[in-house]
């Protein structure tokens, strides 16, 4: 299945498409994810790490067409 | 479309007639409604050489495709027409309770043209449209009016009014429609256009049903939105640590984002948040668009303006309609010398406000930009573009271009908050030399000099959001046909969309340095294009730029506008009638000879020269490149701007012009 990522700086990207989306196998977690992108646990904590825009646990199942966020500054308005 | 009413009221002035007319299916098929079914009407029906004040040009009010429908996010109208502060289009949107007003009196946009001999106002319901008298509604200002027009036209229901202040009544050029008490279409000199035929306010009290044609489904995405927004929390250090977060932005790269989650900063917070980090990243213009956070006290100016400063002072958090993050609030302001027994409250003032007063004027004393604001929205003047002009003659006076004499005494040095609220008061009373400034900086500059510091982009104020931070920003001030708008498109915008996910030709949002956004390449020429088509296609659906920020997979347009209209088209679809909108507002401009090739940048907000410190030291942008890539993109003469025979041929739009 596959999932898209928003990681934060200093995270790996590599098995991220263009579009930012991921290929995992089925029933992966969230923590499998922040392995994958080689984020730690507890920075992803406190970057209040989301799926489709909620909190989540890490150890939360992910479906296909997940979207993984973490908290970051944006301007504007 | 089935979430639109299918028909406009035409309000002759001149005549003192009102009439209704049905629009053809394919307009909203090609256009939506709000922005685009404006830029349609206008192109049509206002004749070229038309007097910016006069008879032939069309002040429209046009709610958006999706306001009504249950869908979040999208109760905003826009107010259109010939801009007299640019020459060409112009266009203003606002969110407050106005959009719905509109279409339950049974219209998707209310069109004036002529202009009245003596002041009136429009009131309409379910049943009737009616010119009255507003003689005695005229010279007070907009809060005070809509008050009492609320209370002199209620029925069953309390009316929607959306009117002017003084400063629209003296055809300030740099004036806006109002509502809510507090709420105001800023841009483009609307409110001088209302000013100019005599139209004090329109009164809305109708109550009919707004159409839909999945309700269920519509309801649906926004429950599953609103569950969202309000299951999130923000931890609460994070007001404190905003300056801090700032200046780390600055030196961040451009990079793909969450914008689901970061919205929340604007219902914790509103856009204050923005102050503290757009001060210290570069992002927020300071001392006229001149200086770097070290040279403009930039601690102390984002120590100053601390949101949670504001929010302590916060009595109830303000929603415009249909949304569920509610940036904004009312703030009580009794305590603050300058409004003391003047106005007990104001609207939470927008970071615009802030900035332009703030940090641009060098200006640290925040009580001063509560009291600014109230004074603002009341006049129903634009703050951006006010902003812009009192930093102007701050920096004049001090380089000696403008004497005490020529400011009628006034001491117009840096940060000097209390000749900054004189000078806005002249200008909004028109009065000496606030007479002068009250038509922006452009024609200000004109008469005193100084022309290196008047910030305009075409005519128009710039938005506070600098370009050399974010050049994406650069290519929408000079190539969006509303120039100087910061609302159209940003680098750091589109990475937190995601635009990629829903249409093929958006390039995906990558990390990468800064340094690659000030390139001309076709890669950011697309993003541009794609940023500004969005930005079209969210205005047509009456949407708001924080449902955009939350990204395609938070804020679902694209379902919300299938569920609601009974199509089911797909992204690229949707985009092709975002551009098809912004080729007809850049028609518009080359119908009127308001030619794109002649808009620029001021050298100064280009980085010419660049500055010598702080985050956008050194830099200096490709921008009249950048901005010829965009047009092509579009499919336009990346010479003159203007849209080419075959792009307009291939958009339907000569077709569609003959509906």
């Amino acid at each position: 299945m596959r999932v898209k990522v928003f990681p934060p700086i200093g995270c790996d990207r590599s098995r991220l498409d263009e579009r930012g989306w991921m290929e995992v196998p089925e029933g992966s977690t969230v923590n499998d994810v922040l392995k994958l992108i080689r984020c730690n646990p507890v920075k992803a904590k406190v970057m209040m790490v989301s799926v489709n825009g909620e909190k989540t646990e890490l150890r939360r199942k992910l479906c296909d067409g997940d979207v993984i966020g973490f908290f970051s500054l944006v301007s504007g308005g | 479309m089935k979430s639109c009413m299918g028909k406009i009221l035409v309000v002759d002035l001149t005549a003192g007639t009102t009439a209704v007319e049905k629009i053809p299916e394919e307009v909203y098929e090609k256009v939506l409604s709000g922005k685009g079914l404006g830029a349609w009407y206008l192109y049509k029906n206002i004749p070229v050489g038309a007097d910016l004040m006069g008879p032939d040009n069309i002040l429209g009010f046009c709610s958006g495709a999706l306001t009504g429908t249950g869908a979040f996010m999208t109760g905003r109208f826009t107010g259109v027409c010939k801009s007299p502060l640019t020459g060409g289009w112009g266009d203003a949107n606002c969110g407050g309770v106005f959009s719905p007003a509109i279409k339950q009196c049974g219209y998707d946009a209310i069109f004036f043209k002529g202009v009245s001999e003596k002041p009136v106002y429009l009131y309409c319901d379910n049943s009737k449209a009616e010119i009255r008298d507003a003689s005695e509604y005229w010279g007070l200002d907009a809060t005070e009016a809509e008050a009492r027009l609320q209370a002199d036209c209620k029925t069953k229901k309390k009316p929607c009014v959306a009117l002017i202040g003084q400063a629209g009544e003296k055809m300030s050029l740099i004036s806006g429609i109002c509502n809510e008490g507090g709420r105001i279409a800023a841009r483009s000199g609307v409110g001088a256009v209302m000013g100019s035929k005599k139209l004090k306010a329109v009164v809305l009290a109708g109550s009919k049903p707004m159409p839909c044609a999945d309700r269920e489904k519509v309801m649906a995405l926004s429950r599953e939105l609103g569950r969202k927004i309000n299951k999130m929390t923000l931890p609460s250090h994070i007001g404190a640590s905003l300056a801090l977060g700032g200046a780390g932005m600055g030196m961040m790269p451009s990079m793909p984002l969450d914008g689901s989650i970061t919205s929340l900063i604007f219902r914790e917070w509103g856009t204050p948040s923005n102050t503290p980090m757009a001060i210290m990243s570069g992002d927020g213009p300071l001392k006229n668009w001149g200086a770097g956070p070290a040279e403009a006290k930039g601690v102390k100016m984002a120590l100053a303006y601390n949101p949670d400063k504001i929010n302590k002072i916060e009595t109830v958090k303000y929603h415009c309609y249909s949304c569920p993050l509610g940036c904004g609030g009312k703030l009580d302001i009794r305590k603050i010398k300058e409004a003391e027994n003047e106005f007990p409250e104001t609207h939470k003032p927008e970071y615009e406000t802030i900035q332009a007063f703030g940090p641009l004027c060098i200006n640290d004393d925040l009580d001063s930009i509560l009291y600014l604001n109230e004074l603002l929205n009341r006049a129903g003047m634009d703050s951006i573009s006010a902003g812009n002009t009192v930093a102007w003659a701050i920096e004049c006076y001090e380089n000696g271009i403008l004497t005490k004499e020529q400011t009628d005494g006034l001491e117009l040095t840096w940060g000097n908050a209390d000749a900054i609220i004189e000078l806005t008061k002249k200008m909004i009373a028109r009065d000496g030399f606030g007479n002068d400034l009250a038509d922006g900086v452009k024609r200000a500059a004109a008469k005193y000099g100084g022309e290196e510091f008047a910030m305009h982009v075409g005519g128009q104020e710039p938005g506070m959001h600098d370009a050399r931070n974010d050049a994406q920003l650069g290519v929408h001030f000079v190539a969006e046909p509303a120039p100087g708008k910061h609302t159209i498109g940003m680098a750091i915008q589109y990475g937190a969309m995601s635009l990629c996910d829903i249409c093929s030709w958006a390039p995906p949002a990558t990390m990468h340095s800064k340094a690659e956004d000030l390139e001309p390449t076709e890669k950011n020429a697309m993003i541009s294009k794609a940023n500004a088509a969005y930005s079209m296609l969210v205005d047509g659906a009456g949407g708001c730029y924080y449902g955009e920020m939350m990204g395609v997979h938070m804020w679902k347009l694209i379902d919300y506008l299938n569920a609601a209209a009974g199509w089911n088209y797909g992204g690229d679809h949707y985009m092709d009638i975002g551009v098809r909108i912004q080729t007809i507002r850049q028609m518009f401009n080359i119908k009127h000879g308001y030619m794109p090739a002649d808009v620029k940048l001021p050298g100064r907000m280009a980085g010419e020269p660049a500055l010598k410190t702080g985050p956008l030291k050194g830099i200096t942008l490709k921008n009249r490149e950048q901005v010829a890539m965009q047009w092509k993109a579009f499919g336009w003469d990346e010479k003159t701007g203007e849209p080419l025979p075959k792009t307009i041929r291939e958009l339907g739009i000569d077709k569609l012009m003959e509906v």
